[in-house]
């Protein structure tokens, strides 16, 4: 396991990568190299100050970790070009000019990228251009203003991506764009806003899971399964202000279950085209329509009242309604977000978005 | 006045102007004024300055800044959109569009019986 280093301010160095004063210029250099598995590769732009300007299209093609030893080769922006680099969520900027279509693509397995931005792409930010691109870690990562998506896996299978803590937003198309089949996708504290498409599109794979993620004022469905089956969306708000005729959520597929999520202002709060899909202790808000419409005869709603036992499987389950899995059911004139007792469930949330990378999601669920 | 932060795109840049105003001299940062067809905005409106904003298919007045942004000019094809995406002031595309790169014919006997026609969007 061996530390390279990528500074895009270094010069007179021997340009191998062995230390920052002999730092590479650019990310490609690095990736060209023969990196093994469990390699570690530090990267300094100075956040927008030094911004690397790729001149091509950044290729991973080959440059992979293993799934049987060594793990993941990483990389990982700094906010300092020296020692250790000091990573403390500044980014090494890719910046595409208007002129990259797309900024990366890939083609490897076991790629760990953390603090790392992707702007101004001509096309899409990242794309995996239809080649296997399996099990990538992104974290703290910025996918905002390309010309297309902010990311984008358009036709590759058995592709497996975590996005933690990473934000989607000003795109053209969708903030994300997961169009592949048998793709895994998992999004941990990530904000998707303001993006021209969908906030999430099609994440078309058995499994995905949305946790702790606030997706907000995109141009089309905030967020769209359009086949998914097996999905988790848990603890997010998906808030559809600004939005004129679109989704919170567009359910396609079968056997998706949303819990503990605020769902509002949208005009349709979820949308299920007769899939079915599991809805609990939601709180739907603002919303046209709640449940979509008289289609969605398999939407099941937990309920929010205390009389669920699941010990002696006494739950009812309302059909096609939302109204028994919101805290509707509160007695109290106020909103209803921080009410607490002992007859219902309390969603309480919070969002604050202050443009600057400090955007925070507060959640809570209590009785 | 500061516009700041807002998706603008498409046909959201209408539902904002119906509540706001925007004057000589007004700036825009991290906006998404994006289009998916090219678009003159903001016509007669002097002064306009556009900071780290998405400015895709937009045709701004002569005299604007534009500082850190997306600015480019893209002709999407519409059959690599789904049908939804589709929308605004994009007009759909013919099967042998602009926008073709590659085609693949199936012949039999010396007849096409078909063909199918691979597709890219297109920066101006």
């Amino acid at each position: 396991m061996t530390t390279y280093y990528v500074d895009t301010t270094v010069s007179g160095g021997l340009d191998n990568g062995s230390s920052w004063a002999n730092a590479w210029n650019d990310l490609q250099a690095a990736i060209d190299k023969p990196l093994a598995a469990g390699d570690v590769v530090l990267c300094y732009s100075n956040g927008d100050t030094n911004k690397e300007s790729p001149g091509a299209t950044i290729d991973f093609d080959g440059t992979s970790g293993s799934n049987s030893s060594g793990g993941y080769i990483k990389f990982i922006g700094c906010s300092t070009n020296s020692g250790d680099g000091s990573p403390d969520g500044t980014k090494y900027v890719l910046d595409g000019g208007g002129a990259r279509d797309p900024i990366i693509a890939l083609n490897s397995l076991r790629i760990w990228i953390e603090n790392f931005r992707f702007t101004n792409a001509s096309g899409d930010g990242v794309n995996t251009g239809g080649i296997n691109a399996n099990i990538w870690v992104w974290i703290n990562c910025i996918f905002d203003n390309n010309g297309d998506c902010g990311w984008s896996c358009s036709s590759n299978s058995s592709s497996t991506h975590w996005f933690i803590g990473c934000q989607f937003y000003g795109n053209t198309g969708d903030g994300l764009e997961a169009i592949a089949a048998s793709a895994y996708y998992t999004f941990v504290n990530c904000v998707v806003y303001q993006n021209g498409g969908r906030g999430i599109d099609g994440i078309q794979s058995q499994n995905g899971i949305l946790s702790r993620c606030l997706i907000f004022d995109n141009g089309d469905s905030n967020i769209n399964l359009a086949i998914a089956h097996y999905s988790i969306i848990d603890s997010c708000i998906i808030d559809g202000t600004n939005q004129s005729s679109e989704n919170g959520i567009y359910l396609g597929g079968d056997l998706v279950y949303v819990f503990a999520t605020r769902i509002t202002n949208s005009v349709n709060g979820i949308e299920a085209t007769d899939n079915l899909g599991i809805v609990g202790w939601c709180l739907f808000d603002g919303n046209t329509n709640d449940s979509g419409d008289a289609t969605d005869t398999l939407l099941y709603h937990l309920p929010f009242q205390s009389d669920l036992d699941l010990t002696s499987n006494k739950g009812v389950f309302s059909e096609g309604n939302p109204a028994g899995s919101t805290n509707k059911f509160d007695p109290d004139t106020d909103d209803g977000y921080e009410d607490a007792t002992s007859l219902d469930y309390n969603v309480k949330t919070s969002r604050t978005y202050n443009g600057d990378g400090t955007d925070t999601v507060g959640f809570n669920v209590g009785s | 006045m500061i516009h700041r932060n807002r998706n603008l795109s498409n046909t959201a840049l209408a539902l904002y102007l119906d509540e706001h105003t925007v004057s000589d001299g007004d700036t825009f940062e991290r906006c998404n004024l994006s289009r998916l067809g090219q678009e003159s905005l903001f016509s007669g409106i002097t002064g306009l300055i556009f900071r780290n904003c998405n400015l895709v298919n937009c045709l701004l007045p002569p005299d604007t800044t534009v500082e850190n942004c997306l600015h480019i000019q893209k002709s999407f094809c519409t059959h690599k959109l789904d049908e939804k995406k589709v929308v605004h002031n994009l007009t759909p595309c013919e099967e042998n569009c602009s926008h073709v790169v590659d085609m693949d014919e199936i012949e039999v006997d010396g007849v096409v019986l078909l063909t199918k026609y691979y597709y890219k969007h297109i920066l101006l």
